[in-house]
């Protein structure tokens, strides 16, 4: 069983760094999409808090596969039009279809977490802020983000996990990530083992993440904070 | 208007297709949740146990089923399942072999990845349950299984059905996956429909209209089914 792990070790580490970078680039990415989009969620402006939200409602509304099917294979499309503007290296290669879709997805939960984040903010840290004369974005950048990211860490870890799962997609659109690996050495050797070496991957990975959050979120002193008043 | 027309219902478009392949995701879901249900509730019971044993396997299913990409796990199901049930075949009938039914395949992988989700939410349910309340039961006299399901379970249920919907809506969604097991769903249906008018981008935009209209219609079924179970905490007071 484990030859097909000893044999193409080469292939297993390009899958593990193209799952990993896919995995880290959306959350990343995804990260400072939603910032904006929780910005729109919470404005007083109508207009723009109820954009933002039928942007959250559908993307949390439809399958991720719907969606990276619909960016890879439904925008190659107009493959035409593309290359009129100039973009079509960009959404030739599969590989960057699957991260716009992760980014794409992903900003619309972490926005969602941002919100939930912000909202929980004590008002006092914000008036206190303010007193001391920071202007609204100062505030924002220096009090808010700070607390919000440090109370929304298991939520952030929980995204991170559900991110890496998903990434597995991307091996139906040829994608070479662990899945995608396993696919192409199953097609060869019609040996089950393969999808198995997969599992442990994931496995390992997942308990890697949950072992460091565990040690982020015991530093964290946010999470333990009631907030005073 | 034209790409309307492909959505026609009969020969002529493919409106009978997906709507059939609807019948096939909604007939997995609908399946699959109450199966998940019933062992989100019996791995939630393990963890909870005095025996060790029962207890390491409850943790153990959990963190396996909820760390495997759900794909993964279908795909190892969905052959693993096959190939455990054709060496039996072959222990009697070494020349028979039969292929399993994709749609089992599909129910099963689902219900491990979703009763391993679940038993979380029951368990942190259970816990919202204060323990005063099975302690009054056990004082009135009530046996260990009065206590749980006329005591506790129907007060569980308020704290269960909000996170049991979110479930559900990812089951929904998570069933676009079994495509790649050849079950003719949704997403098959409309992957057919490609291959033959070479329109991805106005399919699948059905699709997930399709995805967001269930969402919508559950998400409605969701807060009559809250409004229930917490109508012993509305009125006067």
């Amino acid at each position: 069983m484990l030859s097909h792990l000893t044999d193409n070790v080469d292939l297993w580490i390009e899958g593990l760094t193209n799952t990993v970078s896919l995995t880290l680039l959306g959350v990343i990415f995804g990260f400072f999409a939603a910032l904006p989009i929780a910005a729109a969620r919470l404005s007083k402006n109508s207009i723009l808090s109820r954009i933002a939200y039928t942007y959250v409602y559908l993307v949390r509304g439809t399958p991720l596969l719907v969606q990276i099917f619909l960016i890879y294979y439904g925008l190659g499309q107009f493959h035409s039009e593309l290359k009129g503007l100039g973009l079509w290296w960009f959404f030739r290669d599969a590989f960057n279809c699957g991260l716009l879709a992760f980014v794409l997805n992903s900003a619309a939960y972490q926005a969602e977490i941002l919100r939930g984040g912000i909202l929980a903010v004590p008002k006092g840290a914000i008036e206190a802020g303010t007193a001391l004369g920071l202007t609204k974005l100062q505030v924002f950048r220096k009090i808010i983000l700070p607390i919000t990211i440090g109370r929304m860490l298991p939520a952030f870890g929980n995204e991170l996990v559900l991110l890496l799962k998903a990434s597995s997609l991307v091996s139906i659109i040829t994608v070479r990530d662990v899945m995608g690996q396993a696919r192409f050495l199953f097609a060869q050797s019609f040996d089950l083992s393969v999808y198995y070496i997969a599992a442990l991957n994931y496995l390992v990975i997942v308990l890697l993440i949950e072992a460091l959050w565990r040690k982020l979120e015991g530093r964290n002193q946010w999470l333990h904070y009631a907030g005073g008043r | 208007m034209e790409l309307l027309s492909l959505l026609a219902y009969g020969d002529t478009g493919w409106g009978d297709e997906l709507l059939r392949g609807l019948g096939v995701t909604l007939a997995l879901a609908f399946t699959t949740a109450p199966l998940a249900l019933l062992f989100s509730f019996l791995i939630a019971w393990g963890k909870a146990s005095k025996n060790p044993v029962l207890r390491i396997f409850s943790n153990g299913y959990t963190t396996i089923f909820r760390s495997l990409p759900e794909l993964l796990t279908l795909i190892i199901i969905y052959y693993q399942l096959q190939s455990i049930i054709n060496a039996a075949i072959h222990l009697v009938l070494p020349s028979v072999s039969i292929s399993l039914n994709p749609f089992a395949a599909g129910v099963l992988a689902l219900t491990l990845v979703f009763s391993a989700l679940g038993s979380e939410v029951v368990r942190s349910a259970h816990q919202a349950v204060s323990k005063g309340q099975a302690e009054a039961a056990a004082a009135l006299g009530l046996n260990r299984r009065q206590s749980f399901f006329k005591i506790v379970l129907p007060q569980m249920w308020r704290h269960c059905v909000p996170a049991f919907g979110n479930l559900w809506l990812i089951l929904l969604k998570d069933t676009a996956l079994v495509s790649i097991i050849a079950i003719s769903d949704l997403v098959r249906y409309a992957n057919m429909a490609i291959a033959t008018t070479k329109e991805p981008f106005f399919f699948y935009s059905v699709l997930a209209v399709i995805f967001i209209v269930l969402a919508f219609l559950s998400s409605l079924v969701q807060a009559q089914i809250e409004r229930r179970t917490s109508a012993n905490l509305q009125g006067d007071r």
